[in-house]
């Protein structure tokens, strides 16, 4: 059977997410425990949330990996036999899948990782950025209200993520936004929600994160890698001599995990698609991109236990 | 339209949204804590009953289970009669 993994990415997270895992794999325990080591935190209290831990992006961005490699470590001991064709995650669950593909080892990765969470965390606090989803808009003219209002209030505004033909996610300094808002609802484009996020990600506000990403990565090596990984920056896998150029570009780029989506389908035919990790947001994606493909999203101890009583 | 016409059609609509089986969507569940649901999604739901039905809906009219929505649903379409 040929698998496609998909990691999730930031808002997926729940309080004690992960536990059951903790509580019923090895394989997962001692990822976490490993993560935990190579960091000096404790990513189960993170999980835990007890502190809401989880409100913050330095935490929330490893916690996620560290759930969604566990789960890969599990999944690969109960079914060797399964072939990933190709692995893709929504912006830090491209770590997630690079770890796991092997392009970084554990160490390296997780530490690359919470620099990256840092150095978010910190622009995300210094710009007053938010994000507003727009469902079912004609993209081009989202596109251009957004370079509209860019150019009228000095700010920008930018489409961040596109999530799926009829979901996009737009994302810029606050006044930019709310005035795009104004703009799109003059037009008739009406369905816009705003998001509960901390700042404008995949958007310029993040430029000294990528600045500082680009220069941690010039010591980081990378290893040789096998199962390709479908980059949410250029839409083609990844690859070696590209990769911390790509890596530096993603916080600053939107993602395009739709047309992701579609060529990890062209490229390699999966029967099957998993998602890994907390929640179930990517599925959902993949359920209204690719309808014709099987979808499973593994998050909860019980949905994994169901899963493997279905595919053995 | 009736109550149940219109539950079925709620049903139907939470389902693809949710990417659940229709046959779990109870008239007491809650939609966040029992149906996985983010405020996107209520969000997604509300909009494509509007369309479906033609009515106004506001995501965050107080709603938290799928009787909540019926409820709201059918005071909306009395409203346009």
């Amino acid at each position: 059977m040929k698998v496609g993994i998909l990691f999730s990415g930031q808002g997926a997270q729940f309080s004690n997410m992960g536990l059951d895992f903790y509580q019923n794999s090895k394989a997962y325990q001692e990822t976490l425990k490993r993560l935990s080591g190579y960091l000096q935190k404790d990513l189960v209290a993170f999980c835990k949330n007890q502190h809401n831990e989880l409100l913050q992006t330095k935490n929330v961005q490893t916690a996620i990996t560290a759930f969604g490699l566990g789960v890969f470590h599990q999944l690969q001991q109960d079914l060797p036999t399964i072939e990933t064709v190709a692995m893709l995650g929504l912006s830090l669950g491209e770590y997630t899948a690079l770890m796991a593909a092997g392009a970084f080892d554990e160490k390296t990765g997780i530490r690359l990782l919470q620099a990256r969470a840092d150095y978010m965390q910190a622009d995300a606090e210094q710009t007053d950025g938010s994000m507003v989803a727009v469902l079912r808009a004609d993209v081009q003219k989202v596109a251009k209200i957004c370079q509209q209002v860019t150019g009228e209030v000095k700010h920008f505004v930018g489409i961040a993520n596109y999530n799926t033909e009829q979901q996009v996610v737009i994302g810029g300094q606050s006044e930019a936004v709310q005035r795009a808002i104004t703009t799109m609802k003059d037009q008739g484009i009406k369905k816009v929600i705003s998001l509960k996020v901390s700042g404008a990600f995949h958007t310029p506000l993040f430029k000294n994160t990528s600045q500082k990403l680009a220069n941690y990565l010039t010591n980081v090596s990378v290893r040789n890698w096998q199962i390709p990984v479908i980059s949410n920056t250029t839409t083609e896998k990844f690859v070696p001599n590209k990769l911390k150029i790509t890596l530096a570009k993603q916080v600053i780029s939107p993602t395009h995990f739709a047309d992701c989506l579609k060529n990890l389908q062209k490229n390699y035919q999966p029967d099957l698609l998993i998602e890994v990790g907390p929640g179930k947001t990517l599925s959902k994606f993949a359920n209204r991109t690719l309808p014709d493909v099987p979808v499973v999203a593994i998050g909860k101890w019980e949905t994994y236990q169901k899963f493997l009583t279905t595919i053995k | 339209m009736t109550e149940e016409k219109i539950f079925n059609k709620v049903k139907k609509i939470v389902a693809e949204q949710l990417d659940v089986d229709q046959d779990k969507i109870k008239l007491e569940a809650d939609i966040k804590d029992d149906l996985d649901a983010d405020s996107l999604d209520v969000f997604e739901i509300m909009n494509e009953l509007e369309d479906d039905l033609d009515i106004k809906l506001e995501a965050d009219e107080n709603v938290k289970t799928i009787k909540d929505v019926v409820e709201y649903v059918k005071k909306q379409l009395a409203a346009k009669e």
